[in-house]
């Protein structure tokens, strides 16, 4: 018993006007060369030069499509029933052709089937906005201009510092002092000279957001604060972009597409964000160098997927990385319909203060210490005072840069030693910017410590201020 | 070989086109043969189920697509045609378009310039895949 094969309506022409065919074969493959032996024609409607299916092309055997089955080796029972569907596709605006550099130059991404010529045209085609050219950046960037994104866009406002170069493998110590941007151009431009590379010298703020992204297809977050990462976030709903997102912090690293193809956003996930102080930064509580190099790498192959269209993304997955176990966990995350930003009923329709929304910038909260600046210090030594000056870092922060004549007991080890500290003297507690520093002359008041100032700005302050020869880190 | 229009059908897919902006819009022509070419009798909007880029992409579903045949096999009519804007770019095929066309139907491109309908074309992939050729429209009275 043969099947039946259903013709659609546009190659009747091929099959003397037949709507439907009866046809013999046990696979698909069988049924359809009995086809073309009867209704040559058909064949280079249906096939494509390697003997494929056209990718346009749907063939179903009893309501199930091939290519979930065995594709041209799909098993047909007597009496199936064979419908031959096209997905009906086009559209304006071309994908660019590549030049012969460019064939040579992306030869391995060709290899890919998944990926194919039209993989490498979608690329040069896209824009993709980077946030941040530090840690994160760097890698983010590096594999993008390496692969061919047609457009890149740069945003930060930061010039290279030494302790960058740890890990922002963008820059070496040729460019220190120089702004982060422009030397990431440079730096891209020599890797790959075909590119359009886009600097945004500046902060990502509330009133520049929504102009910059909307120039470009995809924004990769690569910043380091929460104010900016909640900002990414909602301009990029605003304005319907996805964002692929990336942070690290210690040994530790996450990654996730936010807002893209009916997904979750980073609100849905975190709606508002934690006090300001209980997350440190980075330059505060550390990061191990490989770190950003993982998780960037993993943005922009994410990047890379989303705008070709291959493979499955972290769309509704969050993933959480810990270098020192080495281990991967991954945390499902759903659309969240109450979610201020993307939900059923928004409230964060324009950009906020995100300052403010974070915490940040608050004024300080009432306390018994005083404050006293570099300046100021520097004026009592010099007229030969003497003050009790408290250096709480850690003892590899002191190895690197310490202010002459200060003593010297790391913050945990305050309350242990405070028999160490003259009740009666002239107190001023130090440490690298004047965090630490604040929690430990709360701590003395609290002790009765009468005379303690915070030294503000710390170690950082006095090296810019008084004395350079003081290393910064 | 010409595609006969009705004004009707005309408004009905501009409309649609100018709905949809800056979106693709597409749609699909029931008719039938006549002696030299096709007749349209009925327009059946689509839907644009493309995820992303959908201002310069349309897909519609392989089960919108057998729906609308099995409708016309059972009215005795076939599918003649499919339609599709082009927001803020010509009325031509593009490359994209011809490798994901078939002979036999007519592909009528609408021009759609800032959310404005302002001209279309029909165009016949030639047997052989190599090129579109525009065909002859005949637009006929309000019916």
């Amino acid at each position: 018993m043969s099947s039946q094969i259903k013709i659609p309506s546009p190659l009747r022409q091929f099959t003397e006007n037949q709507s439907s065919v009866s046809v013999d074969g046990t696979t698909v493959s069988e049924v359809l060369e009995n086809i073309f032996n009867q209704y040559p024609e058909i064949r280079n409607q249906l096939l494509d030069g390697n003997g494929s299916i056209r990718n346009f092309v749907n063939i179903y055997v009893n309501g199930v499509d091939v290519r979930e089955k065995d594709n041209l080796e799909t098993p047909v029972e007597p009496g199936a029933d064979i419908r031959i569907i096209p997905a009906i596709a086009g559209g304006s605006g071309d994908l660019p052709e590549l030049e012969q550099t460019e064939l040579r130059r992306y030869a391995r991404h060709f290899s890919l089937p998944e990926f194919g010529m039209e993989g490498q045209q979608k690329l040069k085609a896209a824009k993709v906005l980077v946030v941040g050219t530090g840690g994160l950046g760097s890698p983010v960037l590096l594999y993008l201009t390496a692969a061919g994104i047609g457009t890149l866009g740069l945003v930060d406002f930061d010039v290279v510092d030494e302790s960058n170069l740890q890990r922002q493998i963008l820059f070496g110590v040729d460019v220190l002092g120089e702004s982060k941007t422009q030397s990431a151009r440079k730096r891209l431009s020599e890797l790959n000279p075909n590119l359009n590379i886009d600097v945004h010298e500046t902060r990502l703020t509330s009133e520049n957001a929504l102009e910059i992204i909307q120039n470009y297809d995809l924004v990769i977050d690569g910043t380091d604060n929460f104010q900016t990462r909640y900002l990414v976030n909602d301009a990029c709903v605003i304005m319907g972009k996805p964002n692929v997102y990336g942070s690290i912090f210690r040994f530790e690293g996450q990654a996730s597409v936010f807002n893209y193809d009916g997904g979750p956003c980073y609100r849905c996930l975190y709606p508002e964000p934690p006090p300001p102080g209980l997350v440190p930064s980075c330059a505060e509580g550390g990061v191990l160098g490989v770190l950003p190099g993982i998780i960037g790498c993993i943005q922009a192959n994410e990047a890379i997927k989303i705008i070709t269209g291959i493979g499955t993304t972290l769309k509704g997955r969050f993933l959480l990385y810990d270098a020192l176990d080495m281990d991967f966990q991954e945390v499902s995350l759903r659309k969240n319909p109450e979610c201020p930003a993307c939900g059923d009923q928004p409230t964060v329709t324009e950009l906020i203060d995100y300052d403010q929304f974070c915490g940040i910038n608050l004024p300080e909260p009432d306390h018994e210490w005083g404050e006293i600046t570099v300046t100021e210090l520097n004026q009592r030594i010099q007229s030969g005072e003497s003050p009790f000056i408290l250096d709480v870092r850690e003892e590899h922060e002191v190895v690197v840069a310490k202010i002459e004549g200060t003593s010297h007991i790391p913050m945990n080890q305050v309350m242990a030693r405070l028999d160490e500290i003259d009740p009666d003297a002239d107190i001023i507690v130090q440490c690298k910017t004047g965090g630490r520093s604040a929690k430990i002359c709360t701590l003395l008041t609290e002790h009765n410590f009468q005379n303690v100032k915070n030294l503000k700005g710390g170690i950082t302050a006095w090296s810019r201020i008084i004395d350079p020869s003081v290393p910064l880190y | 070989m010409a595609i006969q229009l009705t004004q009707k059908i005309v408004q009905q897919f501009q409309l649609h086109g100018e709905k949809d902006y800056p979106h693709e819009s597409c749609g699909f022509i029931l008719g039938q043969w006549t002696n030299n070419g096709t007749e349209a009798l009925e327009y059946v909007p689509a839907e644009n189920t493309k995820d992303e880029n959908r201002e310069r992409r349309f897909l519609i579903a392989p089960n919108a697509y057998q729906q609308v045949e099995d409708e016309a096999d059972k009215k005795g009519l076939a599918v003649i045609s499919i339609v599709h804007s082009h927001p803020d770019h010509p009325d031509e095929p593009s490359e994209f378009d011809r490798v994901h066309a078939w002979p036999g139907f007519s592909y009528i491109i609408i021009s759609v310039a800032e959310g404005v309908a302002t001209q279309f074309r029909s165009w016949r992939l030639e047997a052989d895949r190599s090129s579109f050729i525009e065909e002859k429209i005949i637009i006929k009275g309000n019916n």
